[in-house]
């Protein structure tokens, strides 16, 4: 983990859009550019069924195209809830279906796992660039052409300057033309303290709970620290009915 | 709803064993513990106008208790039904048993004291009574219901002889009293015509003309009728009370001696009903505990729940991924 920085005067952020222009067209001349090989993630695959139930969820997100791009947080009540699996499956059934530029920014910088998931090194990522240390590292998730992430980074002690220092950058501003779906799997609100600072990275929050762990009081605590009005809908992830199909269709 | 029916397929194992694991010994077991018997036999009752009317079985006046407006197997079943109640009655079945053979006094208590609620009376038309009797040894069964047949029977007949001792006793004092009037009319005519010498023949007829003398033969004649009548229902009332036995024994007929009509694991239904309790008990805990899991279970699972207490749409349900396909 990464130490306090020292006091003194604050590094200027690297401009993103290098990193973001190089990454959407590569250019392995362009300044800066890490290894093509390292850019692009092996291909991973997640279950259809898996998909199908993203999609079902992204579509019930109302959208109009006319209001810009498609953002779409992803977050719960507790870390173990399954919120970077659907952030990620969310974002691949975007990506595969729309065919446009859809990026998942990974935004829990304590307990990212996008790296362990997709197998890519965990640095440089969000929190490096936003220290300063590093270009925006943006990947590119075969096997879409269209899919792109941005990893969280070094774990970092103190998050929420850094989720500070996020808000305050120009980052989703230099993303939002380039990226026509943003789905930012931001951190659990209730076990972190700056849980609602990070929720404001996105204007429509998709609260994911696990069936049959999360308690419905804590995703009530959850959309009073949201506001309903932002909350755009639930997902319940982990189901496990032991009713029978036909059984439950009854009741 | 939902809820329930899926913590209950959810937590089936631990229900089984509530449901069927526990319960199904304890029921077996209560099958062969409390194996019963069950003894019946069908009493024919005759109506009293059977006997004639002339009889005291008949009538108003007829057997106490008997309603006129009732069948006689209704009137039978009604009395036997009174009779169970009484304890006195009781002892009388439990002597009779004794006396045909049960010599173990705690068993015979024991039957006796289980009569008022294990022997059923039913009439089943007009003149047959049912009666059944549950035990748990066939011959008891049978046995016991023998010693309340006769019982009952010898019951009838000592309120039978009670009643016509009653008559008798009246009717000879009234027989005694019609003796004396015919008597005192008699002699009243004998010393009228004595000292009247002279009378026409015909005294019988009373219509001599002499209004005195036709008086005390109409008198004496009336006192003679009156006294054969008396003397008539004397005899027939000694004579009912003689054969008092006989009449109840003809008019409650044992048709269908006392036989074993249902035994073993099932019997009359009693050993059967023990396990059905049994097993309520065993899904009174069952819904106990599962209305328990489901009020301690505060975590999401319905999706309309979710959506009613949120205020949000469940966008969507993901179910659990296997092992394989987690990435």
């Amino acid at each position: 983990m990464r130490a306090y920085p020292e006091a003194g005067p604050t590094k200027a952020l690297p401009d993103p859009s290098e990193s973001l222009d190089t990454a959407l067209s590569p250019r392995p001349a362009m300044p800066g550019y890490v290894a093509r090989n390292e850019d692009v993630l092996l291909g991973f695959t997640l279950p259809p069924q898996f998909i199908d139930r993203c999609r079902q969820a992204y579509l019930r997100i109302p959208h109009d195209p006319d209001d810009g791009p498609r953002q779409i947080g992803v977050t719960s009540a507790s870390h173990g809830e399954g919120k970077t699996s659907i952030a990620l499956g969310l974002a691949t059934a975007i990506a595969a279906d729309t065919l446009e530029p859809t990026l998942l920014l990974e935004c829990d910088l304590e307990r990212g796992s996008l790296d362990r998931r997709l197998g890519f090194k965990r640095t440089p990522g969000l929190s490096d660039w936003l220290d300063g240390e590093s270009r925006l590292r943006v990947l590119r998730a075969a096997p879409l052409p269209n899919l792109f992430v941005i990893p969280a980074g070094s774990a970092t002690i103190d998050p929420a300057r850094v989720f500070y220092q996020l808000s305050e950058s120009r980052l989703m501003a230099e993303l939002q033309p380039r990226f026509a779906n943003i789905v930012i799997d931001l951190p659990p609100v209730l076990d972190i303290a700056y849980g609602s600072l990070a929720s404001k990275l996105a204007d429509r929050i998709v609260l994911v709970a696990r069936y049959g762990e999360t308690l419905v009081e804590d995703l009530e605590k959850v959309s009073f620290l949201l506001g309903r009005e932002r909350l755009c809908g639930i997902i319940l992830n982990g189901t496990e009915y032991r009713t029978p199909n036909w059984l439950r269709r009854l009741l | 709803m939902a809820r329930y029916v899926d913590i209950l397929f959810r937590h089936w194992t631990r229900f089984a064993v509530i449901l069927f694991l526990l319960p199904t010994p304890i029921s077996i077991a209560t099958l062969i513990y409390f194996r019963t018997y069950q003894a019946a036999t069908d009493i024919w009752v005759e109506n009293p106008t059977y006997f004639g009317s002339s009889t005291n079985l008949v009538g108003s006046s007829g057997i106490s208790g008997w309603n006129q407006y009732l069948t006689p197997a209704q009137n039978e079943a009604d009395e036997l039904n009174q009779y169970l109640q009484t304890t006195s009655f009781l002892y009388a079945v439990g002597d009779r048993m004794a006396a045909d053979g049960m010599s173990d006094a705690k068993e015979r208590n024991k039957l006796i004291t289980s009569i008022p609620k294990n022997l059923k009376v039913t009439p089943n038309g007009s003149h047959l009574v049912a009666i059944t009797f549950s035990c748990s040894l066939a011959s008891e069964c049978t046995e016991t219901l023998k010693a309340t047949i006769v019982v009952f029977q010898d019951r009838l007949t000592e309120a039978l002889k009670a009643q016509e001792q009653l008559s008798t006793t009246f009717l000879q004092s009234q027989v005694a009293a019609a003796q004396q009037r015919s008597n005192d009319s008699e002699v009243a005519l004998q010393k009228y015509i004595s000292e009247h010498p002279g009378l026409p023949l015909t005294l019988t007829s009373g219509q001599t003309g002499i209004p005195q003398l036709d008086q005390l033969v109409t008198r004496a004649q009336q006192d003679r009728d009156t006294l054969t009548q008396l003397q008539s229902q004397l005899g027939q009332a000694q004579y009912t009370f003689a054969a008092a036995d006989q009449f109840i024994r003809t008019s409650t007929k044992v048709i269908d001696n006392p036989g074993i009509t249902a035994g073993g694991f099932l019997g009359d239904g009693s050993s059967l009903k023990r396990a059905a309790v049994v097993w309520l008990a065993a899904v009174g805990v069952a819904a106990v505990y599962l209305a328990l899991l489901v009020w301690m279970d505060k975590t999401a699972r319905d999706v309309r729940e979710l959506a009613g207490r949120l205020s949000v749409p469940v966008l969507a349900t993901v179910p659990l991924l296997t092992a394989k396909e987690r990435f």
